[in-house]
């Protein structure tokens, strides 16, 4: 079927098919389309896995510090309880602070 | 009950490498992606394109349908499906952004001047179909340019396919309408 006049209104559904046709537009941008595409695809992947883990990843890192805060405290209390052992209670040892003896001040100086 | 499609050797090998990629692109694979993009990338722009009558603007959709598609690729139930599934994501990106654009006064939309022949023509067509609603636009688009059936428009556009049909009878009259006017002013 020939294209309609253009000056005369299509008066057919097909003259109008036929028009709108004419007005097809193509168009391709090559392989810089493409890498575009799957660089912001492979971006896009890798932020929602990022996404999908954050909170197990958080988790474990403060489960982490509180271990590890944990620990630390454990070994410098200067409290430290000792197992029983042979049947006898626990025993609590403290640091006691040794203070001079100044009751005699001459002890120890030799008189000639 | 619904016919089922007798399919050609080479039409089963073809679906079945599509399959093969779509499953590679879930676990994130780049070169399925990258073969994806290949395979649709120009059907999709030039859908785009004659949907939004921008080849720039088009691009963009059509970057955005493939990003879309890979993102919501899970949601696939048939690999094979994946054609259409990306189609339908592409046309209706396009329709959002003619809602945009029409909603936008500061937005107007001009036919692009080519050296092609028949360029007054296109150019009056152009025109016209700036002026018809997403709905009307998109649907005459479909059957006229890219040449689907009834059916294949009605699901692209997720429309029952009486509704296919009025909108095409409604866009053709004003198509009619608008042309006999353009002829008039140009006359």
């Amino acid at each position: 079927m020939r294209a309609p006049d253009f000056w005369m209104p299509p008066t057919s559904d097909e003259e109008i098919g036929l028009l709108v046709q004419d007005a097809v537009m193509e168009h391709d941008p090559g392989e810089a389309f493409d890498q575009s595409v799957v660089r912001e695809a492979i971006l896009e992947y890798h932020s929602r896995t990022l996404r999908f883990w954050m909170p197990a990843i958080l988790g474990a890192m403060v489960g982490g510090v509180a271990l590890l805060a944990a620990l630390e405290l454990l070994l410098l209390s200067p409290a430290r309880v000792k197992p029983n052992v042979r049947g006898q209670e626990a025993k609590v040892e403290r640091q006691v602070p040794t203070i001079p003896d100044f009751t005699d001040p001459g002890a120890g100086l030799s008189r000639k | 009950m619904a016919e089922v499609p007798v399919l050609s050797p080479t039409d089963a090998l073809i679906l079945s490498e599509e399959a093969y990629w779509v499953a590679r692109c879930r676990k994130g694979d780049e070169s399925a992606m990258a073969a994806l993009v290949s395979k649709h990338r120009k059907r999709l722009i030039r859908v785009a394109c004659n949907i939004l009558r921008d080849s720039h603007e088009a691009e963009d959709v059509a970057q955005e349908a493939f990003v879309r598609s890979f993102r919501e690729i899970g949601r696939l139930r048939n690999d094979q499906a994946f054609a259409s599934y990306i189609y339908k994501i592409c046309v209706r990106l396009c329709m959002d952004k003619l809602r945009c654009k029409r909603a936008d006064p500061g937005i107007v939309d001009k036919p692009q001047a080519s050296e092609a022949p028949g360029i007054e023509t296109k150019m009056v067509v152009e025109s016209i179909l700036s002026t018809l609603s997403p709905e009307l636009k998109a649907t005459l688009v479909l059957r006229e340019m890219e040449q689907l059936s009834y059916e294949e428009v009605a699901e692209v556009l997720h429309v029952p396919v009486g509704t296919v049909r009025s909108r095409l009878h409604t866009a053709r009259e004003k198509f009619r309408a608008a042309w006999s006017e353009a002829m008039r002013e140009h006359q």
